[in-house]
C-alpha cells in the first residue's frame, strides 16, 4: 500500500517536471513462478521478479518519443529522454491523441489465494500429480510436456492530464502436452487451462490433462479425414480462433491504417457474415484473461461490438487512431510489458449467442466434420488458414470416429457468410491464449462462441 | 554487484554462476515515409544459477533489488533434479569482434539519415514501404564461483525494409535486412536496395500456376525456414529427449553431400558473436554437418553433463530461466553455382523467397505445409513472373537430401548465414 501510494508520487512528480505536450507513463512490477516437467524429468522451477516501465512523449508537429527502463531509480531521466526524442523526430502528418477521462482510481482484484504465499514445492507437488496422471494412463504415452505459471502483476499508468490508474491482478495458467507412440508413429495432443485468479482457482480447476492422454492414444489409430469442401461445425474453440484471425486483427484501427489495400473490405456497412453472426470484443468483461480495467494508455475498456448481423459496424481504437478517425478510443490499446509500445490489440473476442443445441447444428449434416480447437493459423491477402486441433467425423446426423488434425482454409469475404446455425451454448474459452503482434509484444487474450455451423468449408486433410 | 553476489552464493551452495546483461536499444521506424517515432529501451537483468546439495536452481531478477535473488534460487535448487555438472574454470578467450565504437556512437540523427537514405533510393519505385532500425548497445559479464569474471560488449545494428505493392488486388510484400555490429557501409544499403527492386521487377509480370512437384529454388530467407527442423534435431537436448525417428546421430549421413552446416561464435561483428557462453565455456568453431553427414550437436553444460558429452559452449541464458543450448552464428556452407547456374539448375521450377512459418505443428519431424507468399516462376531458367500464392509441402529433412546445387554467396538473415539452394521434388500445390 506504502509502495503502491510511494511510486504514484514518484510519477506524479515526474509528470509535474514533464515538458512535453503529452507525457505517458507506464510502470510494472510483475512477481511470477515458473514450473516445467518434461516427462517425469522436472525441469525447472523458478520464480522471476521484474520491476520497469515506459514513458511516451509527444509534440506538437513531432512524432513519438518512447524509453522504456528497468528499476525506477531514473524515471525523472527517462521524461526528459523521451521529450527528447520526440522533439528529434519532425512529421508532416500530425498524430493527434483522442481525449480520455481523467480520473485517479485503483482496482485491487481479489488476489483469489496470493501465489506468492504458496511454496514453490506446493506448486510442483500439485503439477507434478498431474503430469503422472497423464504418463500412468498409458504405456503408449512417452512423453509429456507440462508447464505451470502464475502472477501477480501491479500496473501504473499516468498521463500529464493528470490520469492516474492502478492496478494488480493474479494470473495463473497451466499446460499440458501428451505424446503418444506405437510402431513408429507418434501423436501429440494439447490441452491448457488458465484463469484471472489465484491459488484457489488453482486447487479447484480440473484441468483436462488425462483427456489429452487419452486423445493422443486415440489418435494413434485414428484416420485422415479426407480433403475437399464440407459442412462443418467448429467448437467454440476453433470459431473462436478463426474470428480472431478474420475478423478480430482486421478490425484493429491501426493494421487498417496500415493496410489501405484492406480499407474496402474492412468498410463501415459492409456485409462479412450472415446475419446470424454478431461479433464484438470486451475488455471489461469481468475476470477472463483478456480482461482490463483500463488499457495501456489509461483508457477504460469497454464493449465494442464489430460486426452486428453480419455487417462491420466498429473497429478496436487506441487514443491516436481514435484522434485520426475523430471517434472515441476503445480501450484497446495495449501492450506486453513496459517494454512494448501500446497497439490497437484484441481483448476478449467473442461470438454473440445464437439459439438451439450442437446436436442439432450436428444432426443436419449427412458428411461432415466437427472441428475442435485450433493449433495456429495463418492470415494472406484473402484468406485464412486453421489447424484444427482434433476433429470427429460427423455422418448422417451423428458424431462418429475421432480423425487427425487438419487444415481448415477459406476466403474471408465468404467463409462467415456460409455460416447458417448458431447454436445458443455461449462459453469463454478459458485456455490462457496469447496473441504476439509487432511492437506491442505477446498479450493474453480469450475468445468465448457458440458452436457454429459452415455449410461449407475447404477441409485439407492431414497435417504433421 | 555480480561478485558479491556470487561471494554470498559460494556460502550457501557448492558452485554458482552468474550472468549480468546490459543493453539499450535505440529504434527509429519509419511508415508513410516518415520517422513517426523514437525509441530507446534500456535494461538490466542478472540471471543467478547455484548448485547446493547436488541440486540446480535458479533465479533471474529485472530492476529489483538483488538480495532476494539468491534466496530464490537456493529454493528452486530444493527442489531441482541432481546434478553432477561442474562450472568451468578461467581459460584464456578467443578474440572477436562484438562491439564497434562508431555504431555504439552514432546519434539519432546519424541513425536517422540512415533511414531517410534507403527511403529515398528506394522511393522512385512507388511501394508502401515500412523501415525499421535498430541499434543495441550493451554489455555482457558471466562470472562464477570458480574464478571465472569475463565481460564483452555488444553493438548491434539492424536494419529491415518492407516495400510492397498492391498487384492485381493482391498485397506483394519483399523484405530485407541486415544486421551487424557495425553501421551497414554504402555498399551494404545499395545491396539491400538492388535487392528488393530486382524484387519488385520480378514482380512486374504474372505467371501461371504450375502445381506439383518440381524443382525449386530456396533465397537464403526459406533456407532459414528449411533449416529450422535441422536446427532442433541438431540440439543435444532434443537428441536427449526426443522419441523421434529423426533425431540424428553423431557419425550418421542425414543430408545431402552437399550439405555441410557449421556454428560460429568467432564470426566478426554478427549477431550471434560472442568469445565466451552464457556458462563461461570459451567459444569456438563447431561443425555440425559435413557432406551430409552429422558430426556434432550442441550442448549446453547440463544437457553435456546428461549425455557424458563434452559442453560445445551454447549454453544461452535470458534473464529467466536456466541455460538452454542455443545456436550462435549457424551458417549453411556456401557452395560453387553461379545465380545463373541456379537457375539453369531448376529449369522449369520455381524461386521461392520465404515461407510463411513451418509449424506450428511439429518442427522437429520436419513435416510441412506452408503458404509461399512470394514466389516466381522459372521457365527454361529464367524467372517469367511472379506466381500466385502457393502452398509448398513436404518434409524438411527429406528435401536437404535432394539438394542438385547450393549457391556460391551468402547471406546473413539475422545469426543465419544461408546460400540460395536448389532443391528437387518439392510439393507445390
Amino acid at each position: 500500500m506504502a509502495e503502491r501510494e510511494g511510486l504514484k508520487d514518484l510519477l506524479a512528480e515526474a509528470l509535474r517536471a514533464a515538458r512535453a505536450d503529452h507525457t505517458e507513463i507506464r510502470l510494472d512490477r510483475t512477481w511470477a513462478t515458473a514450473i516445467a516437467f518434461r516427462g517425469s524429468r522436472l525441469e525447472g522451477a523458478t520464480t522471476a521478479c521484474e520491476i520497469g516501465g515506459r514513458v511516451r512523449c509527444l509534440n506538437r508537429g513531432k512524432g513519438w518519443g518512447v524509453a522504456s527502463f528497468t528499476g525506477v531509480e531514473n524515471v525523472p531521466a527517462m521524461v526528459l529522454q523521451a521529450h527528447e526524442l520526440s522533439l528529434a523526430v519532425p512529421v508532416q502528418t500530425p498524430i493527434s491523441l483522442a481525449d480520455i477521462p481523467v480520473r485517479s482510481e485503483d482496482h485491487i482484484t481479489d488476489l483469489d489465494g496470493d501465489v506468492r504465499g504458496v511454496t514453490l514445492a506446493e506448486k510442483r507437488d500439485l503439477i507434478e500429480r498431474l503430469n503422472q496422471e497423464m504418463l500412468g494412463s498409458d504405456r503408449r504415452i512417452v512423453d509429456t510436456h507440462v508447464s505451470y505459471e502464475d502472477a501477480v502483476t501491479e500496473r501504473w499508468v499516468a498521463t500529464s492530464a493528470g490520469v492516474m490508474l492502478y492496478d494488480i491482478s493474479p494470473t495463473v495458467r497451466m499446460a499440458a502436452a501428451a505424446v503418444a507412440s506405437e510402431e513408429g508413429f507418434l501423436e501429440r495432443a494439447f490441452e491448457s487451462w488458465a484463469a484471472r485468479g489465484g491459488w484457489r482457482s488453482v486447487l479447484s480447476a480440473d484441468p483436462p490433462f488425462r483427456i489429452a492422454a487419452r486423445r493422443a492414444v486415440a489418435l494413434l489409430a485414428a484416420p485422415r479425414p479426407k480433403a475437399g469442401v464440407y459442412p462443418v461445425v467448429l467448437d467454440p474453440r476453433c470459431i473462436g480462433a478463426l474470428v480472431h484471425q478474420a475478423i478480430g486483427h482486421l478490425s484493429e484501427a491501426d493494421t487498417l491504417a496500415e493496410r489501405p489495400d484492406l480499407n474496402e473490405r474492412m468498410r463501415t456497412g459492409r456485409r462479412v457474415a450472415s446475419d446470424l453472426v454478431t461479433i464484438g470484443d470486451d475488455g471489461s468483461a469481468s475476470g477472463l484473461t483478456g480482461s482490463l480495467h483500463f488499457d495501456d494508455e489509461g483508457t477504460p475498456t469497454q464493449n465494442t461490438l464489430l460486426v452486428q448481423h453480419g455487417v462491420l459496424i466498429g473497429r478496436l481504437h487506441t487514443r491516436a487512431t481514435a484522434g485520426r478517425e475523430g471517434t472515441r478510443p476503445t480501450g484497446n490499446a495495449r501492450a506486453a510489458s513496459f517494454r512494448h509500445v501500446p497497439e490497437a490489440r484484441l481483448t476478449n473476442t467473442y461470438v454473440a449467442n445464437g439459439r438451439g443445441t450442437p446436436e442439432e447444428l450436428i444432426r443436419g449434416i449427412r458428411y461432415g466434420l466437427y472441428c475442435c480447437d485450433a493449433m495456429g493459423g495463418d492470415l494472406d491477402h484473402d484468406g485464412f488458414t486453421l489447424r484444427t486441433g482434433h476433429t470427429q467425423i460427423i455422418r448422417d446426423g451423428q458424431l462418429t470416429e475421432l480423425a487427425r488434425p487438419v487444415v481448415l482454409a477459406g476466403d474471408l469475404a465468404e467463409t462467415l457468410q456460409r455460416v447458417d446455425a448458431v447454436a445458443g451454448d455461449f462459453r469463454w474459452n478459458q485456455l490462457g491464449t496469447a496473441c504476439a503482434r509487432g511492437a506491442s509484444g505477446r498479450i493474453p487474450v480469450c475468445e468465448g462462441a457458440p458452436h457454429v455451423r459452415i455449410d461449407g468449408l475447404q477441409v485439407g486433410g492431414e497435417t504433421a | 554487484m555480480i561478485a558479491p553476489l556470487l561471494e554470498r552464493a559460494s556460502r550457501r551452495a557448492s558452485q554458482a554462476d552468474a550472468t549480468l546483461k546490459t543493453d539499450e536499444t535505440t529504434t527509429l521506424e519509419v511508415a508513410n515515409g516518415e520517422i513517426a517515432a523514437a525509441s530507446t529501451a534500456t535494461s538490466q537483468g542478472i540471471n543467478l544459477r547455484v548448485i547446493a546439495d547436488g541440486r540446480m536452481g535458479v533465479a533471474g531478477a529485472v530492476g529489483g533489488p538483488p538480495e532476494e535473488l539468491l534466496d530464490r534460487a537456493i529454493s528452486s535448487a530444493a527442489l531441482g533434479e541432481p546434478t553432477v555438472l561442474s562450472l568451468p574454470v578461467a581459460a584464456p578467450l578467443p578474440a572477436v569482434a562484438t562491439h564497434v565504437p562508431r555504431a555504439s556512437a552514432a546519434s539519432i540523427a546519424e541513425l536517422a539519415a540512415l533511414c531517410h537514405l534507403i527511403r529515398d533510393r528506394l522511393a522512385a519505385e512507388h511501394a508502401e514501404l515500412a523501415l525499421t532500425l535498430e541499434r543495441s548497445v550493451g554489455s555482457v559479464r558471466v562470472a562464477n564461483s570458480r574464478g571465472v569474471d569475463a565481460s564483452y560488449d555488444v553493438s548491434l545494428v539492424s536494419l529491415s525494409v518492407s516495400a510492397s505493392r498492391i498487384r492485381d488486388g493482391r498485397r506483394i510484400s519483399m523484405q530485407a535486412r541486415l544486421s551487424g555490429a557495425d553501421l551497414p557501409t554504402l555498399a551494404e544499403m545499395e545491396h539491400l536496395v538492388a535487392a528488393v527492386r530486382q524484387r519488385l521487377a520480378w514482380a512486374e509480370r504474372s505467371a501461371e500456376a504450375a502445381p506439383g512437384r518440381q524443382r525449386v529454388l530456396f533465397l537464403p530467407d526459406a533456407v532459414a525456414a528449411l533449416l529450422l527442423p535441422v536446427e532442433q534435431a541438431l540440439s543435444g537436448k532434443t537428441a536427449l529427449q526426443s522419441h523421434s525417428p529423426v533425431t540424428l546421430q553423431r557419425g550418421s549421413r542425414a543430408y545431402s553431400k552437399l550439405i555441410s552446416i557449421t556454428d560460429d561464435p568467432l564470426v566478426d561483428g554478427r549477431p550471434g558473436s560472442r568469445p565466451i557462453d552464457d556458462e563461461a565455456v570459451p567459444s569456438r568453431l563447431l561443425t555440425l554437418v559435413r557432406e551430409g553427414v552429422v558430426e556434432g550437436l550442441i550442448y549446453d553444460l547440463e544437457t553435456a553433463s546428461r549425455v557424458g558429452a563434452a559442453p560445445t559452449g551454447h549454453g544461452r541464458r535470458s534473464t529467466f530461466g536456466k541455460p538452454q543450448p542455443m545456436y550462435s552464428n549457424l551458417m549453411l556452407e556456401a557452395g560453387d553455382a553461379s545465380w545463373d547456374d541456379l537457375l539453369l539448375a531448376v529449369g522449369d521450377g520455381l524461386v521461392l523467397e520465404r515461407l510463411s512459418g513451418i509449424g506450428p505443428g511439429n518442427v522437429l519431424g520436419g513435416t510441412f505445409a506452408s503458404a509461399a507468399p512470394l514466389a516466381w516462376r522459372v521457365s527454361g531458367g529464367e524467372i517469367v513472373g511472379l506466381a500466385p500464392e502457393l502452398t509448398v509441402a513436404g518434409n524438411a529433412h527429406d528435401l536437404l537430401n535432394r539438394v542438385l546445387a547450393v549457391g556460391r554467396d551468402a547471406l546473413w538473415v539475422g545469426s543465419r548465414s544461408a546460400p540460395p539452394i536448389v532443391v528437387d521434388g518439392v510439393s507445390v500445390f
